[in-house]
């Protein structure tokens, strides 16, 4: 046979021809064949287009040469293959089609006529290369048949084992005969490879099979694994079941296989049946699956010495030396029934501990000592106590220096800091040292609250007004001081606020643009380049073409990423529209509009004002940017904006750059900037001086000839009080120029949000339908419709129309509405736009106005309850919306202990972290107050979905802080509980964490928080806390007492801050 | 596509295994069989520990993140860790398959009953039965350690050699290098109790996921610690996947702290766990899916030559110090301390010096591959290389501060600004250059025009003359 003649066979799929033809040839006549063969199959692996025989019938259409050659052809191929290449061609075979059993039977043969001498070693390295996405295409049949026929050895690698076993057990829907027949059948295996299963990872399913649920109206099958066939064959006399039971307890205590395999291990090893005799002599491995860290394998070794311990035959020292290492596992079952079998061995009566030398006292204290550090609360009361009796003991018999009191005082040091109070200060009585403070540093004293109430008297009483410290110091103290709102544009803004600093010349402005087309780090960094344009964007100095070639180059290029984070190649409208600006300033291209791409809520806004800036490239504008932020977070300072209004003199003045630099205007120091806007007289363009006098807090009002302007005044009436109504201020404009004027939200009017936590039939976003947790934010003020069209189909004459009805959409809302009452519309979409799915997009959004974040805060809290039980996703960054609220000077308004809460309730890894923080940050520096809190936590549970876990979880954590945040939670949790009609799920963990907060501080929960408590009868967890929370008195207040004076210290700071500014 | 590699065998003596008592020992032997590149079987170390339980973790976890690719479900090389001993210090090295993650466990003389006495660095065969064995030890077991066998050829009568072949990944061997420039800007950050420590660790992810691959940030509130995702005012360490530390778990219960570490910048952090009798130190990459191999942080010393005349006097009063102090040698040998902390950068990057930030000292190993070829393979500094050979660099401009030099890219003519100052900042036009800021080394370009920069300096000089 030559090559072509094999290429043909091949090419037609005639596996069985393949194979007689290859039977009669010698080693060096398959030499010759090996290269062409291997050609061919190196094609089809690499999918190359392979031309088959004209008359093949196997190649039935044409499109079998689009798809890649049909399995018979490829069965063929590898036949061929396997007969002729070398070992080096047949490592690495990825020609894949379905082996069945005929073909298995023809590579059998072609394997059984060549009989390579390197068979077993070809073996080997397969099995070496399958990995898990890879597994060996050799199947176990074809490996088992060669063992047989004695053509190669047993291999040694453990894939031969779990192959063996995958082949034995059927799939689902298959019941075949039953495995121990099949085992019966090949006697060999009894041998020698039914013991490795011990020793390899075959999985759960693979020990035991859940019986296959019989869908034509039957019984349901029992599918015998491998776990029923052995305990099957055992009984039948065919295995020892001594060895069994050996091999399996070797097998768990060893710790090397995975949890699964483990898992269906120590299932069979429970079939057995192990008599008492058997654990006995098996306690040194029952001692080491103690510590094998798998929660099911633990848990039996445990119940195992349990009936040894109830007939009499522990090996109690052995028990105790290997204790320790159960307390490795998080869950609580196993460690806590491994501690009352430790107390058993210690003594039934509790009064005398039972053992024979203090080497082993030692030993137990060892042991409790480890699970002190065990997360559960349960097993540290249980280690606690045991360490009690242990001391005891050892107070009447031993010295102080002895090893045992060395060992519990190194425990006790370890542990005291974790430990809840109740327990630290257990465990403290025991080695007689002093339970630690909840804060470390609670050292309040009469000089500390004397100075406080100096600090408090030397106020203005104004001062003190605005920051809601009214009353005396003796009426105030030692109570919380009231929630922080101060009326919206009194507090100052800028004292904790970064400075931006502006790009500095060209080349500054290159560098930044480059990055930004990569990665955008925040809005910030947008607003510099912004700013920076006009400035510098008409410079061409030498060597300017050179330094912009590989930003140009870059641009309009696709990022390569599946999230751009930076604006080239980016999917929404106001980063390709940044783009497109970046080409206009090094290029001088026209500006391509994004009208194909959908855009909500501000951002058409936020693209308007880089057109307006692209105009000025084209017009070679240099003027300052009104609307550049001097401080981070959009914040302009009043008297740099009365400068730039300067700087630009006669000259005009772009809308949206005014409207948003307006809107932009900080608190501080407006007094100095009216002044030196009041100085400028008429010397700024047309009527630009009276608006911003009026911005400023000036006396200056709009006239009917300001009609052109009047969104900027009403931008300006926002500005000056952005909680009042603009309405008395504006009514100079006349009725044509307040018709239709600011109806939105945070228009003309303020906007009031009301909201509360609904169950909503979803509509089909992101989940199945069903009913589903949901927040219905309303906002006052007319609904206005999207200012963009949702969808334009990609033809000319709709980007032409799309074009034309986007302006006149636009001019027409541009001249009514701010865009700040289209920050409430963002919410209400059903899948989250492009525009929201990076953060420095999100962060841009609270940059619009910086005065008020509720818009932001409402689409935060409306996206996250989205995805309440979904993990987090990078093209869903919730955790953005929160950054409002880490301004250190913005009170917390409803809708911000709405977003946070929300948040913390959340799975989103990322979302939860942030509110985390927020919370945290918030109690630190007295922005959130337990009332209000508090009354948002009830309104949120008040549907019964959120889930009490994950509030204790995270309340546990901003406990951990200090006394101030452990008296927010307590107070949160207690209005909380007052609330319960009926228990809920979790309800133990909320009044754990109370009683641990309240014992900290000395406090007692409230009348109405006790009242709901006597409801709480029995024996459960949560009876027994309520009856501990119940029984707790009042104690030397000394961490409430430091609470309060933390939150008075902030307070003072703030109120101190605002005076010196003034 | 494949990451390049090259091949490597494991010989061994024997297999590594837990030996029971038998009439010679007196207790079960713990025996870690040894091999070098030169098919040498080193005998480092024979003795008892004093804390057998803790070893056996210490070594396990250690095994366990050499194991581990943490980035994506491939099923890891096989790859051994390396130990190196000298009189003041056993040390067990081990680099994650994913190259993001460093681990080494520091074990003194008094982790001991017995002096250490070997000097070196060899492979340690790292095998199921001895894994198993580790998970078994207990403190109240009399266990020997046996760092490689004197009487080797008793033992291959009596066993079975083990051969290992695997396919060595160069940024594996890269990563080891690079991870030495890192450790020695890290400064100790924040600090907690163990059993703190240990509600923390078990508060993190156990799986990567879309909060475990994101950055946060380790803060400390009150007595607590936690991860936030903004980078805080206190003390805060850089932390993107979070699961890789979850390894240190079952190491904390019984330590007595943890100590993290971290750098200004970079998003390196270390996190040290200190036991009565040992140290744990695990190194990880700033970003999940980045190893230390692509950080380029030694590029530009390499690049610049800084040292380069120094490197065989260092190398040579190495001499298997457990502390190598750069300023302390620089004074001894009459030189410039930049050129001293260059020489041992180098010679870290051919793995002859490890870095140990809690001595705040370098120390001597040596290892057991061919490192210095690795060298040659640094990407990015053989593409410079080749650009400055085919007169892809020319010079625009130089002063006392800067050097313009521009640089032939793909389709486009790179401008890069090398700043001579050490405090400057170096800039060049290409992507990866706007993207990282040089977080991640320099460029190919930056090289190119370092390159160029001591070129044409080097003629200036010799115009001069």
């Amino acid at each position: 046979m030559d090559a072509d003649q094999l290429l043909d066979l091949i090419l037609r799929g005639e596996s069985e021809r393949v194979v007689e033809a290859l039977a009669p040839l010698s080693d060096a006549e398959r030499r010759k064949l090996s290269r062409p063969v291997a050609q061919l199959c190196r094609k089809m692996e690499l999918g190359h287009e392979i031309e088959p025989p004209a008359d093949a019938t196997v190649w039935r259409k044409q499109r079998q040469r689009v798809l890649g050659p049909p399995p018979p052809v490829l069965e063929a191929a590898c036949l061929a293959r396997y007969g002729v290449c070398p070992r080096s061609q047949l490592r690495s075979n990825r020609l894949w089609f379905f082996w069945n059993e005929a073909a298995e039977a023809r590579l059998l043969r072609i394997l059984r006529d060549r009989r390579p001498d390197f068979l077993s070693d070809w073996i080997g390295d397969v099995y070496d290369q399958a990995s898990d996405e890879d597994p060996a295409q050799l199947r176990w049949p074809v490996v088992r048949a060669l063992i047989r026929e004695g053509l190669v050895d047993r291999p040694a690698h453990p894939d031969y084992v779990t192959s063996m076993a995958a082949h034995f057990v059927p799939r689902w829907g298959q019941v075949p005969k039953h495995l121990s027949q099949r085992l019966l059948d090949d006697p060999g295996l009894l041998d020698d490879e039914v013991w490795w299963l011990f020793e390899v990872d075959i999985g759960r399913d693979a020990w035991f099979r859940k019986p296959v649920p019989e869908t034509r109206g039957g019984e349901p099958q029992t599918v015998e694994a491998w776990g029923g066939a052995l305990l099957r064959l055992s009984r039948d006399g065919h295995l020892d079941r001594d060895r069994l039971l050996s091999k399996a307890f070797e097998a768990l205590s060893r710790s090397a296989l995975n949890s699964s395999s483990l898992t269906g291990i120590r299932r069979f090893a429970e079939y057995l049946e192990p008599t008492l005799d058997d654990l006995a002599s098996r306690q040194s491995e029952l001692f080491r699956m103690l510590g094998c860290g798998e929660s099911p394998v633990v848990g039996w070794a445990v119940k195992c010495l349990g009936q040894l311990q109830r007939r009499g035959r522990l090996d109690a020292e052995g028990f105790v030396r290997a204790l320790p290492t159960v307390f490795e596992i998080s869950a609580k079952s196993h460690p806590l029934r491994a501690l009352k079998l430790l107390e058993k061995v210690l003594g039934a009566g509790g009064s005398e501990v039972d053992l024979p030398d203090d080497e082993l006292r030692v030993a137990v204290a060892e042991a409790a000592g480890r699970a002190l550090l065990h997360p559960s609360r349960d097993v540290q009361d249980r280690a606690v106590a045991i360490l009690e009796r242990l001391a005891t003991q050892h107070q009447e018999t031993d010295q102080e220096t002895s090893p045992l009191a060395t060992v519990v005082a190194r425990h006790a040091e370890a542990a005291l800091p974790t430990l809840a109070p109740a327990q630290a200060d257990q465990l403290a009585r025991v080695v007689g040292a002093e339970a630690p403070t909840s804060s470390g540093d609670e050292t309040l004293d009469a000089d500390e609250i004397e100075q406080l109430r100096r600090r408090f008297e030397g106020l203005r009483d104004d001062v003190r007004r605005v920051h809601g410290l009214e009353g005396s110091w003796d009426e105030m103290w030692p109570h919380l001081p009231p929630a922080w709102s101060p009326p919206a544009g009194t507090p100052p803004r800028l004292a904790h606020v970064e400075r931006i600093e502006p790009i500095a010349d060209w080349e500054e402005l290159v560098d930044a643009a480059s990055h930004a087309a990569e990665v955008v780090e925040s809005a910030d960094e947008i607003e510099r380049i912004l700013a920076g344009l006009p400035r510098f964007g008409t410079q061409r100095p030498d060597g300017f073409e050179r330094r912009t070639e590989a930003l140009a180059a870059s641009l309009g290029q696709p990022s390569g990423e599946f999230q751009p984070r930076g604006l080239r190649g980016a999917w929404s409208s106001v980063a390709s529209d940044l783009e497109d600006l970046l080409r206009i300033w090094l290029r001088g291209q026209r500006f391509r509009a994004s009208y194909i791409r959908r855009s909500i809520g501000p951002f058409p806004f936020f693209s308007r004002r880089v057109r307006e800036i692209a105009v000025r490239l084209r017009a070679q504008r240099t003027d300052p940017l009104l609307a550049a932020p001097t401080h981070s977070g959009g914040w302009i300072e009043p008297e740099e904006l009365v400068r730039r209004l300067e700087a630009l003199g006669d000259r005009p003045h772009d809308p949206c750059d005014l409207v948003q630099a307006l809107l932009r205007l900080a608190p501080d120091g407006r007094e100095q900037a009216l002044d030196r806007a009041g100085r400028l007289g008429d010397r700024l363009h047309g009527r630009l001086g009276p608006l911003t006098r009026f911005a400023l807090g000036g006396d200056d009002r709009p006239t009917s000839a300001d009609r052109k302007l009047r969104l900027a005044w009403l931008a300006a009436a926002r500005s000056r009080d952005p909680s009042g109504s603009a309405r008395p201020f504006l009514e100079g404009l006349g009725r044509r120029g307040l018709r239709g004027l600011g109806a939105g939200p945070d228009g003309m009017e303020p906007a009031e949000i009301r909201w509360a936590a609904t169950t909503v039939r979803q509509r089909g976003a992101w989940v199945s339908s069903g009913s589903y947790p949901h927040l219905d934010i309303s906002t006052s003020g007319k609904e206005q419709p999207l200012t963009e069209p949702h969808e334009v189909a990609w033809t000319p004459l709709h980007v032409r129309a799309g074009r034309a009805i986007r302006r006149w959409i636009g001019r027409a809302l541009a001249e009514t509405d701010l865009p700040t009452a289209a920050l409430y519309r963002i919410a209400d979409y059903t899948w989250e736009p492009a525009d929201l799915q990076t953060e420095w997009q999100i962060d841009w959004l609270r940059t619009l106005w910086p005065a008020r974040a509720d818009g932001v805060l409402a689409a935060g809290a409306r996206w996250t309850i989205r995805r309440l039980d979904m993990a987090a996703s990078g093209t869903s960054p919730n955790h953005a919306y929160l950054t409002p609220l880490f301004d250190v000077d913005r009170p917390w308004t409803d809708l911000a202990y709405l977003a946070t809460v929300t948040a913390l309730m959340s799975r989103d890894a990322d979302a939860r972290p942030a509110a985390l923080d927020a919370l945290i940050e918030g109690i630190e520096d007295g922005r959130v107050h337990p009332e209000p809190l508090a009354d948002v936590v009830v309104r949120f549970f008040a549907q019964g979905w959120a889930k009490t876990n994950r509030l204790a979880e995270t309340l546990d954590e901003v406990s951990r802080v200090g006394p101030l945040h452990q008296l927010v939670v307590a107070r949160v949790l207690g209005a909380l509980v007052s609330t319960w009609t009926e228990r809920p799920h979790g309800a133990h963990l909320v009044l754990q964490l109370l009683l641990d907060c309240l014992e900290a501080l000395g406090d007692v929960p409230t009348a109405s928080t006790s009242e709901v408590l006597k409801g709480f009868q029995g024996q459960s967890k949560t009876a027994k806390l309520a009856r501990r929370l119940r029984k707790l008195e009042p104690t030397a207040d000394r961490a409430k007492r430091s609470a309060v004076a933390q939150a008075f210290r902030a307070r003072l700071d703030r109120c101190e801050l605002a005076a010196s500014l003034d | 596509m494949a990451s390049p590699s090259v091949a490597y065998t494991y010989r061994y003596p024997f297999p590594s295994a837990l030996k029971p008592a038998s009439n010679d020992n007196a207790h079960p032997e713990l025996r870690l069989a040894t091999c070098t590149g030169a098919d040498e079987h080193p005998h480092f170390f024979a003795g008892a520990p004093r804390q057998a339980h803790l070893l056996g973790k210490l070594l396990l976890v250690l095994s366990d993140v050499v194991r581990t690719h943490f980035y994506q479900p491939f099923r890891p090389a096989l790859l051994d860790p390396v130990v190196t001993a000298s009189e003041g210090m056993l040390r067990f090295e081990g680099f994650s398959s994913c190259c993001g993650v460093y681990a080494r466990a520091d074990l003194p003389p008094a982790a001991f009953d017995a002096e250490i006495t070997g000097r070196g660095t060899t492979n340690v065969d790292f095998n199921d039965p001895m894994r198993s064995a580790l998970a078994r030890m207990r403190d109240h077991d009399e266990i020997r350690l046996a760092v490689g066998r004197d009487e080797v050829v008793l033992e291959q009568d009596g066993g079975r050699a083990v051969e290992k072949k695997v396919k060595l990944p160069v940024r594996w061997l890269k990563g080891f290098g690079e991870v030495q420039a890192y450790q020695a800007d890290l400064e100790p950050k924040l600090e907690v109790p163990a059993a703190e420590a240990l509600r923390f660790v078990r508060g993190l992810p156990k799986s990567q996921g879309a909060g475990a691959r994101r950055r946060g940030y380790v803060v400390q509130s009150g007595r607590a610690l936690r991860v936030s995702p903004r980078e805080g005012r206190g003390p805060t360490v850089p932390l993107a996947g979070g699961h890789r530390v979850r390894v240190l778990e079952s190491l904390l219960p019984g330590a007595r702290r943890l100590r993290i570490w971290s750098d200004d910048g970079t998003g390196v952090s270390a996190w040290e766990i200190e036991h009565e009798t040992a140290r744990f130190f695990l190194v990880l990459s700033p970003e999940l899916h980045r190893g230390f191999s692509g950080e380029g942080q030694l590029l530009d010393l390499l690049a610049s030559g800084i040292g380069r005349d120094l490197l065989a006097t260092v190398r040579g009063r190495l001499a298997w110090q457990t502390r190598i102090d750069p300023d302390a040698l620089a004074d001894d040998l009459g030189v410039p301390a930049d050129k001293v902390h260059g020489a041992l950068a180098a010679l870290g990057a051919r793995g002859l010096a490890g870095y140990d930030a809690a001595d705040g000292a370098f120390f001597h190993r040596e290892l057991p591959f061919d490192a210095a070829a690795v060298e040659a393979l640094q990407p990015r500094l053989k593409n410079a290389r080749k650009l400055l050979d085919e007169d892809g660099a020319r010079l625009l401009s130089r002063d006392a501060e800067t050097v313009d030099v521009e640089v032939q890219g793909t389709g486009v003519r790179h401008q890069v600004r090398l700043a001579l100052s050490p405090d400057g900042v170096h800039r060049c036009t290409c992507r990866w250059w706007s993207r990282y800021q040089g977080a991640r080394g320099p460029c190919k370009h930056v090289l190119v025009a370092r390159l160029l920069a001591d070129e044409v300096g080097s003629i200036g000089h010799a115009s001069e003359a």
